[in-house]
């Protein structure tokens, strides 16, 4: 049950993109018509994983015993390079076209996990539940703009403007959750 | 106009959690002018060696390293400040890559226009939705954040929402059609000159 509420609470509650901001511009770009977004998940999946083990064992093993934490980062960032570097080695078309938005939910999410969780499953759950959190996102907005295309909107919220909207609405709806009586009780 | 709203979004990923205090705007654009310092000189230290594909990852180390610097010399002022902000220092500087095009690794490429107009942005956003959200200014002092307050009486008829991510992207979505619409009317108004 506990692990479960962790991945509710990453997963709409305190998401990743509407709590921390991670991966806000990713989620902009990659619901636009033509983007790739959903054929990427494995990739981002299986990097996202062994980013999180990798760092985890080697902050928890290694950094934190003789306190190298300022460490950290550059670790953390030299490991999610080296991963996504085996990771295209293996699938080489998948990782061709690699964003810096891409890079930043990537190191941001692996960064987030390892810092908020406890243990090495929690941390799993954290990554797992944020790259659900971003594809669930991704989608809505992708509707959102199928919406906006075939209506008649003004032209000056045509685009960013109502998306921005958009996204402001799904980030109440998102914490919700947090104050809704029937999910309260449904915990209890 | 594409370019404008462009950078609005580039600058969306640090902006939206951290920006309800001005204080927090205020060390996230000093730790954008230092990434850009930092960043010019490892781009130079990188282009004279001269050592081809790995120059983007000795980048990326660097970065981390000169965010956790900044990060060491805010907890060494303000260990408040440091505790509150600590993921978003280094957040912000991965959105620094985006701002300054890093990925393409072509000294040519690296233009800090959309840096140095994120700074302002950030600034006033922050402030604008401190005001509106919580009816004051904050500024960073070693113990946490000094207030100062603008709206007297603000708890009684102030709307908070503003300060919740929410409230910050339907903002931001009021400042993209503002500027979408006056740059439409100064097209228009030029062309009937």
């Amino acid at each position: 049950m506990q692990n479960f509420d962790v991945f509710f609470y990453y997963s709409f509650s305190c998401s990743i993109l509407l709590t921390y901001g991670i991966g806000l511009e990713k989620a902009f770009f990659d619901s636009r018509p033509d983007s790739r977004f959903i054929a990427r998940a494995p990739g981002i999946l299986a990097e996202m994983i062994l980013s999180v083990v990798a760092v985890y064992l080697l902050d928890t093993r290694v950094l934190f015993h003789p306190d190298f934490r300022v460490l950290v980062p550059m670790s953390t960032v030299f490991v999610c390079a080296l991963v996504q570097t085996l990771v295209s080695l293996v699938n080489p078309s998948g990782m061709r076209d690699i964003s810096t938005g891409e890079r930043i939910f990537y190191f941001g999410t692996v960064f987030l996990a390892v810092s908020e969780g406890g243990s090495l499953p929690d941390a799993l759950i954290i990554a797992v539940a944020s790259v659900i959190a971003f594809y669930c996102a991704s989608i809505l907005l992708f509707s959102v703009r199928q919406r906006i295309a075939s209506a008649t909107v003004p032209v000056d919220w045509k685009g960013a403007p109502l998306i921005l909207a958009s996204m402001g609405l799904l980030a109440i709806v998102m914490h919700s959750a947090d104050i809704s009586w029937w999910i309260q009780e449904v915990y209890r | 106009m594409k370019k404008i709203t462009v950078v609005f979004l580039f600058a969306l990923c640090p902006l939206i959690p951290v920006s309800a205090r001005f204080a927090y705007g205020l060390i996230l654009a000093v730790a954008m002018c230092w990434y850009l310092v930092a960043g010019i000189l490892v781009r130079e230290l990188v282009k004279r060696l001269d050592i081809g594909a790995t120059g983007p990852t000795i980048e990326l180390v660097s970065l981390a390293l000169s965010a956790t610097a900044f990060y060491l010399a805010l907890s060494a002022y303000s260990p408040v400040n440091s505790v509150s902000l600590g993921l978003y220092i280094f957040i912000t500087a991965f959105s620094y890559l985006i701002l300054l095009g890093i990925d393409t690794f072509s000294p040519d490429d690296a233009v800090a226009v959309p840096l140095l107009q994120v700074v302002p942005v950030l600034l006033f956003f922050s402030a604008l939705r401190e005001i509106l959200g919580f009816g004051t200014i904050s500024l960073p002092v070693p113990d946490g954040l000094r207030l100062i307050e603008i709206l007297p009486g603000f708890s009684g008829y102030g709307l908070g929402f503003w300060g919740t991510t929410g409230g910050a992207l339907i903002l931001l979505s009021f400042l993209a059609w503002t500027i979408k619409y006056l740059h439409r009317r100064i097209a228009t108004f030029r062309r009937n000159l």
